[in-house]
C-alpha cells in the first residue's frame, strides 16, 4: 500500500530570488519531493518518485494579493501549450514545472521586458517591506534616545507613541490572517 | 510616468507582427515565429503574453471575436502602417550597407 506523505518545509526566499527558487525546487524533484503549494513563509511538498525535472518561476504582472487570478488562465494555457505544466502560484509569482528531457522555450526570453516587468510588481513591494523597516527603527530611535527615564511616559512623544506604536500592530494583523490563510 | 512610444522594433516584436498579418492564437504565434526563422527567434509564452496586451493597448493589434476559447489576434491598420515602416526602414539599412559592403570581403572572408 503507497502511503501518500507530504511535507511542508519553511520557504524563506525573498520574492526577488525567485530565480533561486528554480535551482531549489530542482535539487527537492531530484530528491523526490514535488512541490504541491506555496504559501508566504511555507511551502508544501508531496512524496513521489525522484524525477528529472526543469522548474521555471514567472512573474504574472496582472497578479498579485489584490487581484491573484485576474486573467491568469489566458496567460497560463498560453504557458501549457508551450510546454509548461502549472504548479502552483503566489502573489506574483507563478511555478512551472517541466521533464528536462522536453527542453520547452523558456517563459521569458526578452530580458528587458523581464526587467520591466519585476520592477513593475516585485521591487514596490520589497522595498514597502524595507521602508516599513525603518519607519519602525525610527519611530524606536525616537522613542529611546538619550538616556530614558520614565518621564518620558509623560511627554507628548511618550504619550503619542504609546498610542501610535499599537497603530502598527493593525497593518501586522491583516499580514498575519493573510500568511495564515494561505499556509499549505 | 509617460509609457515610450515604440520606436523601433525587437526581432521578436517584428516576427510577432509579421505573424500577425493573419489572425492567429497566442500559441500558433509562437510556432509561427519559429517555422519563419527555422527556431533562431524564439518568443516564451510570458514574454509573448506581455507584448500582446502591451500592444493591444496601444491598438496595434486587436482580437477577434472569439467563439472558441482560445483568443485569436490580428494586426489593426495602425499596426500595419508600423510593420509597413520598420520594413522600409529595415530596407533603408539594407541599402545603405549595399553601398559601401557589397563587393568588398568577398575575395579574402570566408
Amino acid at each position: 500500500m503507497i502511503v501518500m506523505k507530504s511535507r511542508i518545509v519553511f520557504w524563506g526566499f525573498f520574492s526577488l530570488d525567485y530565480k533561486a527558487m528554480e535551482t531549489y525546487l530542482e535539487q527537492m524533484s531530484a530528491e523526490g519531493w514535488q512541490l504541491e503549494r506555496v504559501g508566504k513563509h511555507t511551502a508544501k511538498f508531496k512524496a513521489t518518485e525522484p524525477q528529472d525535472l526543469k522548474y521555471y518561476v514567472d512573474v504574472f504582472k496582472d497578479g498579485g494579493p489584490l487581484n491573484p487570478e485576474r486573467d491568469a488562465e489566458d496567460y497560463r494555457s498560453l504557458c501549457e501549450e508551450s510546454g509548461w505544466n502549472f504548479v502552483t502560484s503566489h502573489d506574483y509569482l507563478q511555478f512551472f514545472s517541466a521533464p528536462r528531457n522536453t527542453d520547452p522555450t523558456p517563459l521569458q526570453t526578452d530580458e528587458t521586458i523581464e526587467q520591466k516587468i519585476i520592477e513593475a510588481t516585485l521591487w514596490p513591494r520589497e522595498l514597502g517591506g524595507i521602508l516599513m523597516f525603518f519607519v519602525i527603527l525610527f519611530m524606536t530611535r525616537s522613542q529611546f534616545s538619550g538616556t530614558y527615564t520614565y518621564d518620558n511616559l509623560l511627554t507628548s512623544i511618550g504619550v503619542v507613541g504609546t498610542y501610535v506604536y499599537p497603530l502598527l500592530a493593525v497593518p501586522m494583523f491583516f499580514i498575519g490572517v493573510y500568511t495564515l490563510a494561505w499556509l499549505p | 510616468m509617460a509609457r515610450e512610444q515604440l520606436k523601433n522594433l525587437t526581432e521578436p516584436m517584428y516576427y510577432l507582427l509579421l505573424a500577425l498579418t493573419t489572425p492567429q492564437h497566442g500559441y500558433g504565434i509562437m510556432q509561427e515565429v519559429d517555422r519563419k526563422t527555422m527556431g533562431r527567434v524564439k518568443i516564451g509564452a510570458g514574454t509573448l503574453y506581455s507584448l500582446l496586451s502591451r500592444f493591444e493597448k496601444e491598438d496595434i493589434i486587436h482580437q477577434l471575436s472569439d467563439d472558441s476559447r482560445k483568443k485569436t489576434y490580428q494586426l489593426t491598420a495602425k499596426g500595419f502602417v508600423i510593420l509597413r515602416e520598420e520594413f522600409e526602414r529595415l530596407n533603408q539599412l539594407v541599402r545603405d550597407g549595399k553601398k559601401h559592403l557589397e563587393g568588398i570581403g568577398d575575395s579574402d572572408e570566408i
